[in-house]
């Protein structure tokens, strides 16, 4: 017997029923709410793959890359068998398929959706993505094995027709996909419209890519060209090398040229100077030859002396003597062996200033005596201003200067030269040297012509000259110039016409060398 | 001695699809060349392109396979219809062979899958593991599982999971070699001695207490009455849901349950083996996979998320222990699709395939192919019986 309060067996076992009901009650509610969570489980599934097929399809790198990846994302996102992309031509008014994939039977021409099935869908005019469910049976391949189809239009900016997307289920697998209905078509357009948007990018990237090609063409084509052109410049170079070359060996010729112009001009003093003490040593030899058989003659006779006949002897000397005037072949005698000496003396001088100024050829760095070179120069060029032009002398007290001696004497040879001949008739050459700071400077003035100011700048350049054609290089002054900037010196002119002109030499006392 | 490779895809292009999963699971070999080719697919590829492109990059491989309702790769499930995993193996053909029937309405599962398992026998007497991939239209399915013992023995081991499609119950396709065969059946016979395994299934489904019912007429595999009435009134009554809906419907919901001999109940880890209704017939009888003698206790069930995730961890657990650090080759997964999208969100399913990988997954990728099918075939007790509901690990190791 049950209790009191204790519920009887009938209330348990309603008890008992309508907790089972509610176990099952929940069992049901579970499940509805495992159906609902499985369709949100699905469109987040398709919002990523719409994001998955964004990420993959803006790598495409080609149309066909494009529409492939598109009709894959397709058939994955929506679960659909089979899909196709098309692009509309206008040209031919018809939609190409550009991919597609699903049932086996249609070949790619099938695919093609006509101008007639175009016209005859109004919805392709709208100009706005959207999206519809149609009738496969309408379409040129649909009654060879699609069961159903949704399709989307897209357009480009400005609502042209651009093509066409479409997702479908074959007639043989139609069982297996759930059913392409309206609740599909929201998130088909999405997908569409994505997809739109990643085309015209695609379109432009395409379009950029065209462009980055066209640009890289022609920057490839330049680089060839300015190739080309660097080949054509070297050669240019390696011609202009050599004619450097050519150029270096002429001015070599030219300046040697120079040398041998000047030292032309020199032979004929230096010969002149040499004949005159060599006429003196010559007439003076022959004098002295005269003089001597003179005096010979009475040593001939004090040869002949014995103890027996000395009175006579004496006698016959004194009337020698008379005869060959014998004092005054001995003072003769003594004149002579002084002129003798005095051209030796001279002839030596001119000998040594010439091995002197032969130093030219001399490309060594050396310390040199200046004074030692400015006067050997002044001895060579004796002739042309002896008698005439008046050489002062004021040398300062200079050290020993390191430079090329030979070129810096062909320098004081060029402006003494000049200077020389810028006189005509008497005048006066002042030969000055001094050390200043570091630098030797040398100025060498004449009470020549002067230089006009308007030739005053071109008188370093090559080939300038004042002399008449043939008796001169016009490159004195300007290898002149060269040299002393060789020696990272300065060459300076001073000049007023009527007054004369100085150049002012100025060089490094010790050459710093690079 | 048998090598494994696995790879699973989500590519739709069902010929690339298929270059793909042998190219990523064959990834650093010489080749895509291998012996046999273990293909599960979804419904949605085209399966004749599937074994061509198979066939012609790799010419001599033997092909095998079926259809499911989706496919767990080592990357986790997918239950897409243009889903596909493979499990390549390379070695001697000494060590594998297989068959594959074509089922009808009318075909005795016992009497078939028994010329089957002689036919392999017969092929190679040295198989010891059998992966039996049967049509879920072939009912009883543990009678062709018996119709295999009966040919190489009660203990042998048989693994694998029922074909089936994508949960409408309309068709299935078994592979064999370079053919599609409609609710076909296959075998692969294993025959590598060097091979040892450890199967293990849980379902972590609680019974409803007081919602009983007793099999009063039946025959294997077709139950006529429950406590004396028609079986689906009785099964569709107790769930306070119309008689006319479908099968499909009611399944996620109506899992029943048999309970299982007491030696039994450790390993399996719950007392109770599951079934369900696969499909009914219309005198109201319901066609199961399973037998259920008259007299046999049937229970609703109800699904328990937390004893499904522990289950699946202590089942892991178990099965690791068992090995016992030697080193898995291959595992092969079945799962029921009542585990899948179908009663189970992303979430909770990925979960469940994560927790059965991961502590495999530790130190190295271990080939893994699975199916989401009809039912499970496994071993408990030491014997192979058919289980749903349940997920099933077949782990090879040496």
């Amino acid at each position: 017997m049950p209790m009191a309060n204790e519920p009887s067996y009938d209330e348990l076992k309603t008890q008992c029923n309508d907790l089972q009901a509610q176990i099952i009650h929940f069992l049901k509610v579970e499940q509805d709410l495992i159906n609902t969570r499985n369709k949100l489980d699905r469109d987040l599934s398709l919002f990523i793959s719409i994001q998955e097929y964004s990420q993959k399809v803006i790598l495409a790198e080609s149309l066909d890359e494009f529409a492939t990846i598109t009709i894959e994302s397709v058939i994955e996102a929506f679960e659909v068998e089979c899909s196709a992309f098309y692009i509309y031509n206008k040209s031919k008014n018809v939609l190409e398929v550009k991919a597609f994939y699903g049932t086996e039977s249609v070949s790619e021409e099938m695919w093609q959706l006509n101008s007639r099935w175009i016209a005859s869908k109004e919805f392709l005019k709208t100009g706005n993505t959207f999206t519809e469910i149609i009738d496969p049976s309408s379409l040129p391949f649909g009654k060879l094995g699609l069961a159903s189809i949704i399709i989307s239009p897209f357009y480009d900016e400005i609502g042209n027709l651009h093509g066409v997307l479409m997702g479908g289920v074959s007639s043989d697998k139609e069982a297996y996909y759930d059913e392409i209905g309206e609740e599909l078509i929201p998130s088909f357009m999405v997908f569409t419209q994505q997809m739109s948007a990643m085309f015209q990018n695609f379109e432009s990237k395409k379009y950029l890519d065209i462009k980055v090609r066209e640009r890289t063409a022609q920057v490839i084509k330049q680089k060839k060209e300015i190739e080309k052109k660097n080949i054509k410049l070297q050669k240019q170079k390696l011609t202009l090398q050599k004619t450097l070359e050519n150029l270096k060996m002429a001015q070599s010729q030219l300046v040697q040229s120079e040398k041998m112009a000047s030292l032309g001009q020199l032979v004929s003093g230096i010969a002149h100077e040499i004949n005159n003490p060599v006429n003196f040593i010559n007439a003076g030899v022959e004098s002295l030859s005269a003089n001597i058989e003179e005096i010979s003659q009475v040593l001939e006779i004090y040869h002949k002396i014995t103890e027996k006949n000395v009175a006579d002897k004496l006698k016959e000397i004194s009337e020698k003597k008379k005869e060959v005037e014998y004092n005054e072949a001995i003072r003769e005698i003594y004149k002579l062996i002084e002129s003798i000496k005095n051209g030796t003396n001279r002839t030596t001088e001119i000998i040594r200033g010439l091995r002197t100024f032969s130093r030219l050829d001399e490309d060594i760095l050396k310390m040199a005596d200046i004074h030692e070179g400015l006067d050997s120069t002044l001895i060579l060029l004796h002739n042309k201003y002896r008698d005439r032009i008046e050489i002062i002398k004021n040398y300062g007290d200079i050290p020993l200067i390191e430079c090329f001696p030979g070129q810096i004497n062909q320098v004081f040879m060029n402006i003494l030269s000049n200077a020389i001949e810028s006189i005509d008739g008497n005048g006066t050459i002042t030969v000055s040297t001094s050390i200043s700071g570091e630098f030797l400077q040398v100025r060498i003035k004449d009470t020549g012509y002067g230089i006009p100011q308007n030739l005053r700048e071109k008188v370093f350049d090559p080939f300038f000259t004042t002399k008449e054609v043939g008796r001169g290089t016009g490159l004195g002054l300007s290898i002149s110039h060269g040299i002393i900037e060789k020696h990272k010196g300065s060459i300076e002119v001073m000049s007023k016409v009527g007054n004369g002109t100085e150049f002012i030499i100025s060089i490094p006392a010790k050459q710093t060398m690079e | 001695m048998l090598k494994f490779f696995s790879a699973s895809t989500r590519t739709v292009i069902s010929k690339k699809a298929i270059a793909e999963c042998l190219e990523n699971a064959l990834q650093g070999e010489n080749d895509l060349n291998c012996d046999l080719i273990i293909i599960h697919t979804g419904m949605g590829h085209n399966f004749n392109d599937l074994l061509t492109e198979a066939h012609r990059l790799s010419p001599k491989a033997r092909i095998a396979g079926c259809t499911g309702a989706g496919i767990i790769g080592k990357n986790g499930p997918d239950e897409s219809l243009k889903a596909l995993a493979i499990m390549a193996v390379k070695g001697p053909d000494t060590e594998f062979t297989l068959t594959a029937r074509s089922t009808g309405a009318d075909s005795d599962p016992f009497t078939l899958c028994a010329e089957m398992a002689e036919e392999l026998k017969k092929n190679n007497p040295g198989i010891n593991m059998i992966l039996f991939l049967p049509s879920a239209f072939l009912m009883p399915t543990d009678r062709g599982v018996d119709g295999i013992k009966s040919v190489f023995g009660s203990d042998i081991a048989i693994f694998g999971g029922i074909s089936m499609d994508n949960q409408k119950g309309i068709n299935c396709y078994g592979f064999y070699d370079s053919q599609v065969i409609e609710r076909g059946m296959v075998m692969v016979g294993f025959a590598d001695p060097s091979l040892k395994y450890v199967n293990r299934m849980n379902h972590g489904f609680n019974v409803i207490e007081g919602l009983t019912f007793e099999v009063t007429k039946s025959v294997p595999g077709r139950i006529y009455e429950l406590n004396g009435r028609p079986a689906w009134e009785v099964v569709t009554e107790a769930l306070g849901i119309p008689e006319t809906i479908s099968t499909v419907e009611v399944t996620p919901i109506a899992g029943l349950a048999r309970e299982l001999p007491a030696e039994s109940w450790e390993e399996y880890d719950s007392k109770y083996i599951l079934f369900v209704t696969m499909t009914k017939n219309d005198d109201n009888s319901i066609n199961v996979s399973v037998t259920c003698k008259e007299g046999t206790k049937l229970w609703l069930t109800k699904r328990d998320e937390k004893k499904m995730f522990e289950g699946i961890d202590l089942m892991v657990k178990k099965t690791l222990e068992s090995i016992d650090g030697k080193k898995p080759v291959a595992v092969f997964h079945s799962d029921c699709v009542l585990r899948g999208r179908f009663s189970l969100n992303q979430i909770l399913k990925e979960d469940i395939i994560s927790r059965l990988q991961t502590p495999f997954f530790k130190t190295n990728q271990i080939p893994w192919l699975g199916m989401y099918g009809a039912g499970e075939i496994g071993m408990l007790n030491g014997e192979a019986q058919v289980h749903q509901i349940t997920s099933s690990l077949f782990v090879m190791y040496r």
